[in-house]
């Protein structure tokens, strides 16, 4: 069974709105524009802060106010990155744990990687 | 009966005024001290400790000048402007009504008042609004919630204003049961519980929703010249006057267009941490600092406190059977525990 790994935006603490970014609607708008390699090292920002809540995870941007919530692969996902893991080791691991076509894996992963690089959350090192 | 209140002008000798030689009132609300030179309408209480905060008044010139020196002209949320000083203080001014400013610290609140405007009116955003600046400065998170108190134990309302939780909280009163607070609310552990800490006594209703569930009140006092709701003082035996257990929280939401009946549906974590983020009282202060602050508080209230969402079709009829099911929820829930 196929899985997407997408995350939902939250706005900020001024304007609490609920946006949910899906992996296809960014894909054309993102998709290119990052440089990621297997050796490419994910890491969280410095100007976050986040927590799990019971599966989910809740990030906020201190930079900017901005909320974000992952749901579980997501916050899966985001486990790896706050242990800055290559890509490879982040996709490879996720590959293990969930049911999911690899092909459609990797596509998912880079665009919620470049929505996170997007938002400031995330910093990729070469 | 009909509920309607009249404008008092603060300094008219015949009502409510400052005191001309500067002499403070003691009071406890939400769980902190305050020094008032302007009476306020709930039970003062003896010299003590040093006030957690001071509300002073501040002359039309003196405003004048902190105008002038305002570093931008601040931004207008509908119909009151507020700016960040160079010094951290915080001015805030409702045209025609009132002005304050909070200091940086938020120990101190300077009050002006710009023309006619009933002291319900004046207290209500004194005591929400603008206290919540300078509860956010000394470390506190307020929400926007309002709470009951059924058997000694709270249960707090969430949802955007115009949802319902004023309403709802008169049904409860109706009931015989108490508010805690109506509004703004503070959370802190004592004891090692995470309990709701006394408001104001009054509650903020419309002129029907109060002639229907609380037809022997006085007259409310208009809350503000935009709006029909009213400023109703509560009587001593309908206020919760100490810190009460939060029990649980429900989201009050536009309820779907078939629902027939009362419901009570548990949130996710995710889903109750988005409700208590959407719930911040004060949105404007949201340097780094506070967010981590709000960030873990949130956090603590998703662990602790259930939150589950309510739905019930959107009519007065109904609100007595929602109160009588929540309240019965929330002995069930007792009971189990026990």
């Amino acid at each position: 069974m196929t899985r997407r790994v997408d995350g939902i935006l939250v706005g900020s603490s001024d304007h609490l709105a609920l946006n949910k970014l899906s992996s296809v609607d960014t894909m054309g708008a993102l998709g290119g524009v990052m440089q990621l390699s297997d050796q490419s090292r994910i890491a969280g920002t410095a100007d976050q802060v986040s927590c799990n809540l019971d599966g989910d995870a809740a990030i906020l941007n201190l930079k900017n106010g901005v909320y974000y919530g992952l749901n579980p692969v997501g916050a899966r996902l985001w486990a790896l990155v706050q242990a800055s893991r290559t890509f490879a080791e982040i996709r490879d691991t996720l590959l293990a744990e969930y049911e999911v076509d690899a092909t459609q894996l990797d596509a998912d992963l880079r665009t919620l990687l470049a929505q996170l690089v997007e938002q400031g959350l995330v910093e990729i090192k070469a | 009966m009909s509920v309607t209140g009249h404008a008092v002008n603060l300094l008219d000798p015949s009502g409510i005024r400052v005191n001309p030689r500067g002499e403070v009132r003691n009071y406890r609300v939400y769980g902190i001290s305050i020094s008032s030179e302007i009476p306020l309408s709930f039970p003062t209480e003896p010299p003590g400790c040093p006030a957690d905060v001071t509300f002073r008044f501040a002359s039309r010139e003196w405003f004048t000048d902190v105008a002038a020196r305002l570093s931008s002209e601040g931004t207008t949320n509908g119909w009151y402007t507020y700016s960040r000083m160079r010094d951290g203080s915080e001015f805030l001014h409702w045209p025609d009504l009132f002005e304050f400013v909070v200091s940086s610290d938020g120990r101190s609140v300077a009050f002006g008042l710009l023309g006619q405007s009933t002291a319900e009116s004046f207290q209500t955003y004194l005591l929400g609004h603008v206290l919540s600046f300078a509860l956010v400065k000394q470390g506190y998170e307020p929400l926007h919630a309002t709470v009951v108190v059924v058997d000694g134990h709270a249960l707090g309302f969430l949802g955007r204003s115009g949802h319902g939780k004023s309403t709802l909280a008169a049904a409860f009163l109706h009931g015989g049961h108490q508010v805690l607070t109506d509004d703004m609310l503070l959370i802190r552990e004592v004891g090692g519980r995470l309990c709701g800490f006394p408001g104001p006594p009054r509650i903020k209703l419309f002129p029907d929703i109060a002639r229907r569930f609380l037809p022997s009140m006085k007259p409310g006092a208009p809350m503000n010249p935009e709006t029909d709701k009213l400023v109703v003082s509560l009587a001593r035996r309908q206020v919760h006057t100490e810190p009460a257990p939060m029990q649980g929280f429900v989201v009050l939401d536009e309820a779907p267009e078939d629902a027939s009946h009362v419901q009570l549906h548990p949130l996710s974590r995710i889903d109750a941490w988005l409700e208590f983020v959407k719930a911040t009282f004060n949105t404007r202060l949201v340097g780094v600092e506070r967010l981590q602050r709000q960030f873990l508080a949130v956090e603590e209230w998703t662990t602790r406190i259930p939150v589950r969402r309510l739905i019930y079709p959107r009519t007065l009829a109904v609100l007595e059977s929602v109160r009588d099911a929540l309240v019965v929820d929330m002995r069930s829930a007792r009971q189990l525990v026990s």
